[in-house]
């Protein structure tokens, strides 16, 4: 099983604001923003929840990085919509809620589980992490913390921009 | 060896009130599979489920063992104590209209540890190797694992307290 180490986590970095904008444009922004930074992206979870005349939505995408075969970059974005309505306009059809997008990363290692056999293997692999390899691992921190936080500038715009349509 | 590092030793949760059951049992077991505890082939086991009549009241004694694998080393567990009393049938009136629901007393207890060698494949006896392993190599990571099931924890216990509040007709 492979072993995850987190980088960014809980509300360390987030977006919440009341915002307009549309979600297929936001989905491609981000989905192209994935496709170029070289992540396989999917998206793990759909949740819409309408109660009454109210309703909200949870997404959480996911991208992943291969780095090569021991090691994979994750990001995470959970996004949460609420109490959000459709607005027709000119561009086409558009959300208004209160928006929270939450940006987490983490670095996957062993994720072929080859080292997770036995404990000895376990070990050697620790000791190869923590000690033989950390300038390798520094620079794989620095990469996933840069791409985290260029997504999160990228969304940001992309939120700015929309009073401006 | 496999060792249980306590997290929280326990909290507690106590209502007295009207609140639904059925409807409490459903959402925390609901919570619990969403964040990963809730596998019942492998990992969730309902090790007590106590139910005695008292006249025209229910006792009733559930207790849970939730686990959630980290990695092959690493697991969370959450155990959980639900103790009900004076558990009975009410009917409420809320708009003109008859509601079914419970009233009744009850205290929720919640524990967490996390869980190391979870496979077992460190031997019976705790060696120079895995301590050295959890002490210099791992730590970090053991580190974060603990205040992710510390603030979990207390999610769950805010979980509870926001369905008892927030469900009152």
């Amino acid at each position: 099983m492979v072993e995850a180490d987190w980088i960014i986590r809980g509300d360390n970095l987030v977006i919440q604001k009341k915002a307009q904008f549309s979600m297929i444009d936001l989905y491609r922004t981000l989905k192209a923003w994935f496709d170029l930074h070289g992540y396989v992206f999917h998206e793990k979870e759909y949740d819409d929840v309408v109660r009454g005349d109210k309703k909200s939505v949870t997404i959480k995408w996911a991208g992943q990085k291969y780095l090569d075969n021991y090691t994979r970059l994750i990001l995470e974005l959970s996004i949460s919509l609420k109490d959000y309505e459709i607005i027709e306009t000119k561009q086409g059809k558009t959300v208004e809620g209160a928006l929270k997008i939450k940006y987490e990363a983490y670095i996957e290692t062993d994720y072929e589980e080859r080292w997770s056999n036995s404990p000895i293997y376990k070990f050697v692999r620790g000791v190869f992490d923590k000690f033989l390899a950390t300038g390798r691992r520094e620079r794989y921190e620095k990469e996933i913390k840069e791409d985290a936080h260029d997504i999160f500038n990228r969304t940001k715009s992309y939120l700015n921009l929309q009073k401006f349509k | 060896m496999q060792e249980k590092l306590t997290i929280v030793p326990g909290i507690k949760v106590k209502w007295k009130g009207v609140f639904s059951m059925s409807d409490l049992y459903k959402h925390i077991k609901m919570w619990l599979d969403y964040q990963g505890y809730g596998n019942e082939d492998k990992t969730f086991q309902e090790e007590k489920f106590v139910q005695r009549m008292k006249g025209d009241t229910q006792q009733l004694e559930i207790r849970w063992y939730a686990q959630k694998d980290i990695s092959d080393y690493f697991a969370f567990v959450i155990k959980m104590g639900f103790f009900v009393l004076g558990l009975k049938d009410v009917e409420l009136e809320q708009d003109g209209k008859k509601i079914k629901t419970q009233a009744g007393e009850v205290e929720i207890r919640i524990s967490s540890h996390v869980l190391t060698d979870r496979q077992k494949k460190w031997g019976e006896k705790k060696g120079a190797f895995q301590t050295i392993y959890e002490k210099f190599i791992i730590s970090n990571r053991l580190d974060d694992y603990k205040t992710n099931l510390y603030s979990k924890t207390y999610a769950l216990q805010d979980e509870i307290k926001n369905f008892l509040t927030m469900h009152q007709y």
